[in-house]
């Protein structure tokens, strides 16, 4: 297949157009979207230049405005993709994501749906303090309706924004704000990847890491620096958290016996939390040690990059805790 | 803009009798321990949703608040579908899993609405946002309360669809209380309507116990928003003749003086005088109309009494679409 290559930002941006260029019902929403500012991290740029006003609408500074009006036109025939600038503001829009859009196809008994995208950016890594800074990828795990959904490649982007898209349910799509400029090989006809569905970025033999975004990237460092020391560790990128790949998860662990989880955001209610407990249910008697998870502490982050990196799992952490597991 | 026929005009009388009817006969089952549901009563308001909905089409929208039961009617929800929601069957429109004051007809143009106030405000923007992208020329009608007012979801919406110039009305029904707080409590300024000039909109105080006015005002309204010129709030005063739920007495701890000067405008008995005077509809035209509720209301009952429960087996059924 032909490939072309470019970032995170430039799959999102080219996935976008050829969707909305083959399909008039979708169009985007968000604060400062709009040319020529282009989007806080320039995804949606030239976008309103191509569409015009009426597919690209630059919101009033409202995050419940911004979603609710997305869940409205969601009901009413059109596949909106929202844009919440930080994943940080997600929090005020949550009654209209977790009360509204996560529950209409449910109490309507299917006669409504909310083929609504939430396209949010995240993460540490630049030093912008606890509240442009938070790793959101937990945070809405405990609402049945939703879907949540972490690229880590330009060529994951691409497909999965586009089964997002295509998703006939709210999908949370987040961005980590460190890989916007990440390069790779996208198709040139992008082809969808499924919701739910992880991908192993390296195949091995003694461990299972499981990570997500940023995360995938330091795990596949630290296993590449532990494999002169004959470490064979297999890295899975969940992709999808919401519902999770629990038989591609299922099956690593049952050949390597061992189980990882690696996660950017908060120890207590982690997703990582979770994908143990469907593991230790489904594959016990395949675990040679106990599974473990690295994660930040309970403890937002400061506004300075050495302080900020001392919380975050880095290369380092995460090399220390395989040698652990397999010692 | 013009009066209604002679027809029209009866349709009217019907809708405001079939909501007064059909919410008596709730509360009484809930009297009687029949349903679960707490019947949130409209009773006094039906001016309101009966009249600011009236002159919608059939394929406009409307957003019901919590005792807009009117609004459910003129959309062409059957008094048998609202008791079917009431005693939770099968065949109602959310099979049991929602309640009567929030359940939806998408398809019908009514929206299903959350159980938080004024939630459901941004949802209905999103359609008037949709109507207006697609040029279909549809309006939504959305309704909430004096206390949903003071919700954030009210200022967003009303911001959102004034910028855009959306085809939307939005219709506050004040009874002066939410729950138990008087609007004195809720807000400085107690006319609502003002706040239209803050958004840049038309706003208008209206008689809610006068059906005609607030029909006339929504009308003109809607006409306004269909011709793509934008949002308008239009404030019913207006009244909760019973508590705030059937759980609640009905008087609901408000002032004797206030409770009487109300209740002596009942919308319905209002309308009658009107009609008798200013029409050529006579008392037995009216006599035949109630009449004819009371059998529409007998057998939707009666069918929805023996209508099936829902079976348990696919409770989990629809929380994800296909």
């Amino acid at each position: 297949m032909k490939t072309i290559r470019t970032t995170i930002t430039g799959a999102i941006r080219r996935t976008l157009t050829e969707e909305m260029e083959a399909n008039d019902n979708i169009f985007l929403l968000g604060e400062d979207i709009g040319d020529p500012y282009g989007g806080i991290h320039k995804t949606t740029k030239g976008l309103m230049n191509k569409f015009g006003t009426d597919r690209v609408i630059n919101s009033p500074l409202s995050e419940i405005a911004i979603v609710g009006v997305g869940i409205g036109a969601a009901m009413s025939g059109m596949r909106p993709v929202c844009e919440i600038m930080y994943a940080d503001f997600l929090p005020i829009a949550m009654d209209q994501i977790v009360n509204n859009a996560a529950k209409m196809h449910f109490l309507s008994r299917g006669k409504a749906s909310v083929p609504l995208v939430i396209r949010a950016s995240y993460g540490s890594g630049k030093a912008e303090g606890a509240l442009h800074s938070q790793c959101p990828e937990s945070w809405f795990m405990n609402f049945p309706g939703l879907k949540i959904v972490v690229p880590s490649t330009p060529r994951d982007a691409q497909g999965l924004l586009k089964s997002s898209i295509w998703d006939n349910n709210p999908v949370i799509f987040l961005e980590h704000k460190l890989l916007y400029d990440l390069k790779g090989e996208i198709l040139i006809e992008n082809i969808p990847i499924p919701l739910g569905k992880a991908d192993i970025k390296k195949a091995g033999q003694d461990l299972t890491l499981i990570a997500s975004s940023v995360m995938v990237y330091r795990s596949l460092k630290a296993v590449e620096e532990l494999e002169k020391d004959g470490y064979s560790i297999e890295v899975v990128d969940i992709r999808t958290l919401k519902p999770f790949d629990e038989d591609l998860i299922c099956k690593s662990v049952k050949k390597t016996g061992r189980l990882l989880v690696v996660e950017e955001g908060p120890f207590t209610g982690g997703w990582g939390a979770q994908v143990i407990q469907t593991v230790v249910e489904k594959e016990f008697s395949s675990l040679k040690v106990a599974p473990k998870r690295l994660t930040a502490p309970d403890v937002p982050l400061p506004a300075r990059k050495d302080l900020e990196d001392r919380l975050i799992p880095n290369v380092a952490k995460i090399k220390e805790q395989i040698i652990k597991m397999l010692n | 803009m013009k009066m209604l026929s002679q027809e029209k005009a009866k349709v009217l009388y019907y809708y405001l009798v079939l909501s007064r009817k059909y919410e008596e006969k709730a509360n009484q089952f809930y009297r009687e321990g029949k349903i679960t549901e707490k019947p949130l009563s409209g009773i006094g308001q039906e001016a309101v949703s009966v009249g600011a909905t009236f002159s919608l089409k059939k394929e406009d929208y409307v957003l019901p608040s919590l005792r807009t039961k009117g609004a459910f009617l003129t959309k062409g929800i059957t008094a048998k579908e609202c008791f079917l929601e009431l005693f939770k069957k099968e065949n109602s429109l959310s099979k049991g899993f929602w309640t009567s004051h929030h359940m939806g007809d998408i398809a019908r143009g009514v929206i299903l609405s959350s159980a938080l106030v004024s939630s459901s405000l941004p949802v209905a923007t999103g359609i008037a946002l949709s109507a207006k992208l697609r040029k279909t020329k549809q309006v939504v009608v959305a309704f909430f309360g004096d206390g949903g007012s003071s919700r954030g979801d009210f200022h967003v919406s009303l911001n959102f669809a004034a910028v855009h110039d959306l085809p939307i009305v939005f219709v506050c029904e004040n009874n002066q209380y939410a729950l138990s707080t008087f609007i004195n409590q809720q807000m400085k300024n107690t006319d609502i309507a003002d706040r239209a000039y803050g958004y840049g909109i038309p706003g208008e105080i209206v008689d809610g116990q006068d059906v005609v006015e607030v029909y006339l005002a929504t009308e003109k309204a809607i006409h306004r928003a269909r011709k793509g010129c934008g949002p308008t709030l239009l404030e019913c005063k207006t009244y909760r003749f019973r508590g705030h739920t059937e759980s609640h007495d009905p008087d609901d701890g408000r002032p004797e003086e206030e409770l009487k000067f109300w209740r002596e405008r009942c919308p319905i008995m209002l309308y009658k005088k009107y009609l008798l005077r200013n029409t050529g509809i006579t008392t037995n035209d009216l006599v035949q109309i109630d009449a004819k509720i009371e059998r529409e209301l007998e057998e939707a009952v009666e069918f929805a009494i023996n209508s099936p429960d829902p079976s348990p087996e696919g409770i989990e059924e629809y929380v994800y679409a296909k």
